[in-house]
């Protein structure tokens, strides 16, 4: 007779199967190829299998991160990404739940639905695209600000202009998943609280953002897990890859591609050590802001 | 009706709506702008960019722009056909493996959560890089050149398992899992009928993340795909267009190509036009998804 | 429960259909070889590949042709994936200076040395073609790796003598009251131009007339002053690395050593120029931005609203240029034609390291160097469905045929065993290669320079470029300024190391040579 607990446990366990065999094909197996990153990785003929030239590739230690410390340049754009990531952050966070309650707000289904709608268009045009929409703007010789000045020589201004573009693009996909756990809400609360008495700002205070703290605590500890990575499109397509403006536009990602795009040999392994690099600060920032919060409000900790 | 007349009791001051309607529908109206001012750059002649640069106000309109898109005929459509398929069949089972991942992880009384919460989260920061999961896919899956490299890879999102599972915790009491427990519901059961119907606001959303990242996808394309039947609609777009802006640039480097001449390629227009073409199937498909985010708010009420 | 179950199981089906998918093609006797070619305009080609498979077969060849078509950036970044990551599944590689890097490919190891001499590929199945094209261009292949020094590649046979021009808009110049034959030399190379009074009074002239919209100068970033300056095409693609050679005498080297850019005379002196000429107005500033330069350059030359521009001239360019714009375009000579390892290894094909049919790969490519009828089906397609052959010789391409099926000709092998179109005309061939043998290599003509040692600083440096040469080179900001802190930047980033070792590379290659 098996146990009815442990008849839920193996019913659920079967659940997460196809989810867990899937990371582990997908995501596990190709750790082992981390290795790389400390290799000078190279093809092994006659039989150049990936686990051949692993195995017969040279170990070169630390010589594959080399790239990212060793230069003059690397600080400035290291200080740039965390200051930028930081800012952007904070700012999405407060914008998309501000947005996602006054949607919520808003009597007229129709319009709720139309501004979401609206809002969800950014989402869709390359940064490309949208570098072209600023350049509108900002064009040396049409632009409607072009009077002011040649907006791609000078840096001033540039970190407002690319932090308006991400607060843009990032706002409406937020704001739509603020908005989706709000609808999630028992109303039932909100009738309570309003018969009660209870303000709208003390509604939004006691019952939205606890309702919705998981949500948040969930989109911060992930954003902060991404401190490094920096959002290649908005740095490398709005600024034009000026030079110019590298001061204050270059950013991880953009400094790494510039370096694999010169003619190096053998970059697959330099590459990998860029990545790496990312997860492993991304890893101790998250299971940092993770432990915190875990120390305030286990519940709401991811793990 | 009776919870209409409750909501209208609990309503914000006209004030405060107009206000809300002003600020809420004045950044829903500044991401609209861009579009439409792409959607005009794609009808704007050569000759318009040229002397008035990027502008709301061509001097003259034109529809070359489309016609290079529309050009590729049997192509086109092809491609549309392919990243349909994707799209549709990708979504679907994406949904449900992350909707079975997730409900594993929401439920308080699984011994294997933490487990599982970190099996998921790990790989979330860690990947192997590129090189190793490239031949994952190809060589022990045996997916390369196949539709099947284009949905199995993306199958699952950390992101959208944890999104998931946060919208499980937000919009579905504990109690409620636990009588269905007493009730002697099964783990299957209590799934497909309380938890889903609930958070259909949450599905809705990460449903529709997945088409887009679906829809959007090139990378798995350009990774995978070489056979031109199979390209889907963002890959051969891009690269019709790079293709394009290639010999514009280099015409003279890479000599003159047979009968190709730079005064036929169409410009600038090419790369609004494509972005528009990308983005319409999408957003007529987004009322759909949006018809359950939105639906949250009578289910919410029914719960009482 | 059932319902999951189903589920899942039509999901396990879908999976093994799509690997089937994956598994179907090929059969036993023939071997087919995969070829991924460098873009073109190609929607269908099933007629095209059967009649060349056929041909190969009546070529006694028992291998059929599988190409993979894919064109600009993405070829080069899907190309370099499928090398990266040990593809079996493509035999034989495009590859050249741009798209696909050869030598960086080459360097690692991805590519077969093809004259090894445990395996010599090219002498067991590729004679005729090793003397169907020239020395110079294998010359051009042949660099160092992981096999020792040798041949890791197949030179695309086409234009390979490289010369910079003018473009002048002479209708405009001839409106202005100035006459073109004063101020540039038919015979001569005149970079000089650049310094006359008459070039800048000629620009002057030309906004007085129509207005302070009309930008009379045209420079395409980087190669306008490399050009003027008579640089020769760096093959770091840092561009900062001074290669001069005399005008006059290209194989002639201005030093016996590499130098900076920045430190030559000739080209601080063209900055200036620049400089002073952007703040005259005359260069549009959209030229200065990187992602917009390209467009405006080619816009303003098709639309003839340019006055001086400068191009790095392909054959047949002119009369082409002239005809689509419908002015009256010139190109001067500001040098000679010129053949550097730059554009020799403009296009070719190297065969992968993981490719399992390196043997039928080669033989493919000697057949379809070689053999006309073949070559002439893989560029122009069927005949009497893609094109019909005239009675002089050449061939008229079907327009809607074309659309279908349009490969990048130059991109594709020998061209010289192709029938001309009648574009361009009967003799067209020889005189194409008329013009390849009065290119004069430069002194670094087989020069390839190996980074490896220094490929930290090279990585940096490639930043340093992106961040001042653009704008310097058209003019856009300040040489006196920017100049001293573009050197003190390639200093702090290791440009003396570089320099060293390209130094010590040219001194064995000249030794060797």
């Amino acid at each position: 007779m098996i146990s009815p607990k442990y008849k839920k446990t193996l019913a659920i366990t079967l659940m997460m199967l196809p989810g867990a065999l899937w990371l582990l094909v997908l995501r596990y197996i190709p750790m082992a190829g981390i290795v790389i990153a400390f290799q000078d990785y190279r093809p092994h003929p006659p039989n150049p299998t990936l686990i051949n030239n692993i195995l017969n590739s040279q170990f070169v230690g630390l010589e594959n991160f080399r790239f990212i410390f060793a230069t003059d340049r690397a600080w400035n754009m290291i200080r740039n990404t965390l200051a930028y990531n930081g800012v952007f952050i904070v700012l999405t966070t407060v914008l998309s739940i501000a947005l996602a309650i006054g949607l919520n707000e808003i009597g007229k289904k129709f319009f709720a639905k139309f501004y979401q709608t609206l809002m969800f268009f950014p989402f869709f045009i390359s940064w490309v695209v949208a570098s072209y929409f600023v350049f509108a703007f900002l064009d040396p010789t049409f632009g409607v600000l072009s009077g002011v000045r040649n907006w791609y020589l000078d840096p001033t201004g540039w970190p407002i202009i690319l932090t308006i573009a991400h607060l843009w693009k990032t706002l409406g996909f937020n704001c739509i998943i603020y908005f989706a756990a709000i609808t999630g809400i028992d109303q039932g609360m909100y009738e309570a609280a309003a018969i009660d008495g209870a303000s709208k700002w003390r509604q939004v205070w006691s019952i939205t953002i606890p309702s919705i703290k998981p949500m948040i605590i969930m989109l911060f500890i992930m954003a902060v897990g991404r401190i490094f990575n920096a959002d290649f499109g908005l740095f490398w397509n709005i600024p034009m890859n000026m030079g110019p403006l590298q001061g204050v536009t270059e950013v991880f990602d953009t400094y790494v591609f510039r370096v694999m795009q010169s003619p190096i040999a053998g970059s697959m392994g330099m590459a990998t050590a860029a990545g790496l690099f990312q997860n492993v600060i991304g890893f101790i920032c998250i299971m940092s802001a993770n432990t915190l919060v875990r120390k305030f409000d286990r519940d709401n900790a991811m793990f | 009706m009776k919870r209409n007349k409750k909501l209208r009791i609990n309503r914000v001051s006209p004030f405060s709506e107009v206000l809300i309607h002003l600020i809420v529908g004045g950044f829903a109206i500044a991401c609209i702008v861009p579009f439409l001012f792409i959607v005009i750059i794609s009808f704007s002649s050569a000759e318009s960019l040229r002397t008035v640069g990027y502008s709301f106000l061509p001097t003259e309109w034109t529809l070359t722009s489309f016609r290079a898109a529309f050009d590729l005929g049997d192509t086109l459509w092809r491609s549309f056909f392919n990243s349909m398929v994707v799209t549709v069949v990708g979504t679907f089972f994406s949904l449900l493996m992350t909707i079975l991942y997730a409900y594993g992880l929401f439920r308080k009384d699984y011994p294997l959560r933490h487990f599982f919460a970190f099996f998921v989260f790990f790989t979330m920061v860690f990947g192997g890089g590129l090189v190793p999961t490239v031949v994952v896919i190809r060589n022990l899956l045996g997916l390369g050149d196949t539709l099947g490299a284009l949905i199995v890879p993306a199958l699952m999102i950390p992101f959208h398992v944890i999104i998931m599972r946060t919208f499980f915790k937000t919009s579905i009491p504990d109690s409620l899992i636990e009588s269905a427990s007493l009730d002697g519901s099964g783990e299957f059961r209590t799934l497909f009928t309380i938890v889903i119907p609930l958070a259909k606001p949450g599905i809705a959303t990460v449903g529709l993340l997945t088409a887009i990242n679906y829809w959007n996808d090139w990378y798995l394309a350009l990774l995978f795909v070489r056979d031109r039947n199979l390209f889907p609609l963002q890959f051969l777009l891009m690269e019709m267009q790079q293709n394009i802006e290639f010999l514009r640039r280099n015409l003279t480097m890479i000599g003159v190509a047979g009968g190709v001449s730079l005064a036929d390629l169409p410009g600038e227009g090419l790369r609004m036009a494509l972005a528009v073409i990308i983005v319409l199937p999408i957003a007529f498909a987004y009322p759909f998804f949006q018809r359950y985010i939105i639906s949250g708010l009578t289910v919410g009420a029914i719960k009482e | 429960m059932k319902r999951i179950l189903g589920l899942v199981l039509c999901a396990s089906m879908a999976l093994v259909l799509f690997i089937g998918c994956g598994l179907v093609g090929g059969s036993n006797d023939t071997t087919t070889v995969t070829v991924w070619f460098m873009g073109g305009t190609v929607a269908d080609d099933s007629d095209v590949i059967a009649a060349a498979n056929a041909r190969l077969q009546a070529l006694d060849l028992n291998i059929a042709i599988n190409p993979v078509w894919t064109g600009g950036w993405s070829m080069g970044d899907a190309a370099q994936v499928a090398l990266d990551t040990g593809d079996t599944s493509v035999d034989v590689f495009w590859a050249g200076s741009w798209g696909l890097n050869f030598y960086t490919n080459a360097a690692v190891g991805n590519f077969v040395r093809l004259d090894n001499p445990d395996n010599n590929l090219l002498a067991q199945y590729g004679q005729d073609m090793r003397n169907a094209v020239p020395d110079t261009l294998w010359n051009a292949f042949t660099t160092a790796g992981p096999s020792g020094t040798g041949i890791y590649g197949i030179p695309g046979y086409k234009d390979y003598a490289q010369m910079y021009t003018w473009d002048v808009n002479n209708t405009r110049l001839a409106e202005l009251g100035f006459d073109f034959d004063e101020m540039f030399d038919p015979d001569g190379f005149n970079y000089n131009v650049f310094f006359d009074p008459q070039f800048e009074a000629a620009m002057v002239a030309a906004q007085a007339m129509w207005g302070p919209t009309f930008f009379p100068l045209v420079p395409e970033p980087e190669l306008f002053v490399r050009a003027l300056a008579n640089a020769d095409r760096d093959m770091t693609e840092i561009h900062v690395f001074h290669l001069g050679f005399d005008p006059a005498n290209p194989a002639l080297p201005v030093n016996p050593d590499i130098g900076l850019n920045l430190e030559n005379d000739l080209y601080l002196r063209v900055l200036d120029r620049m400089h002073h000429f952007w703040n005259m107005g005359f260069i549009d500033p959209r030229v200065a931005i990187s992602g917009e330069s390209s467009s405006v350059v080619v816009e303003s030359r098709n639309t003839g609203n340019y006055l001086f521009s400068a191009i790095v001239y392909a054959y047949g360019h002119g009369s082409q240029a002239a005809n689509d714009r419908g002015i009256d375009a010139r190109f001067p000579r500001i040098s000679h034609p010129i053949v550097s390892t730059g554009s020799a290894a403009g296009s070719g094909f190297a065969i992968s390291v993981y490719s399992q049919n390196q043997a039928a790969a080669m033989q493919l490519m000697n057949a379809w160097y070689t053999d006309s009828e073949l070559a002439t089906i893989l560029a122009y397609g069927v005949e009497g469905t893609h094109f019909t052959t005239n009675a002089d010789g050449t061939i008229t391409r079907a327009e809607d045929a074309s659309a279908i099926y349009n490969p990048w000709r130059f991109g594709m092998g020998n061209i010289f065993i192709l029938p001309p179109t009648d574009v361009d005309g009967p003799g067209y061939f020889e005189r194409f290669q008329a013009y390849n043998a009065a290119g004069i290599g430069t002194a670094l003509l087989g020069f390839v320079f190996d980074t490896e040692p220094v490929s930290v600083q090279m990585g940096a440096l490639a930043g340093v470029r992106d961040q001042f040469h653009g704008t310097l080179t058209v003019g856009a900001v300040d040489p006196a300024t920017t100049v001293p802190e573009y050197l003190a930047a390639l200093r702090a980033n290791g440009v003396d190391e570089v320099l060293a070792e390209l130094n010590r590379q040219l001194q064995v290659f000249y030794a060797s040579r």
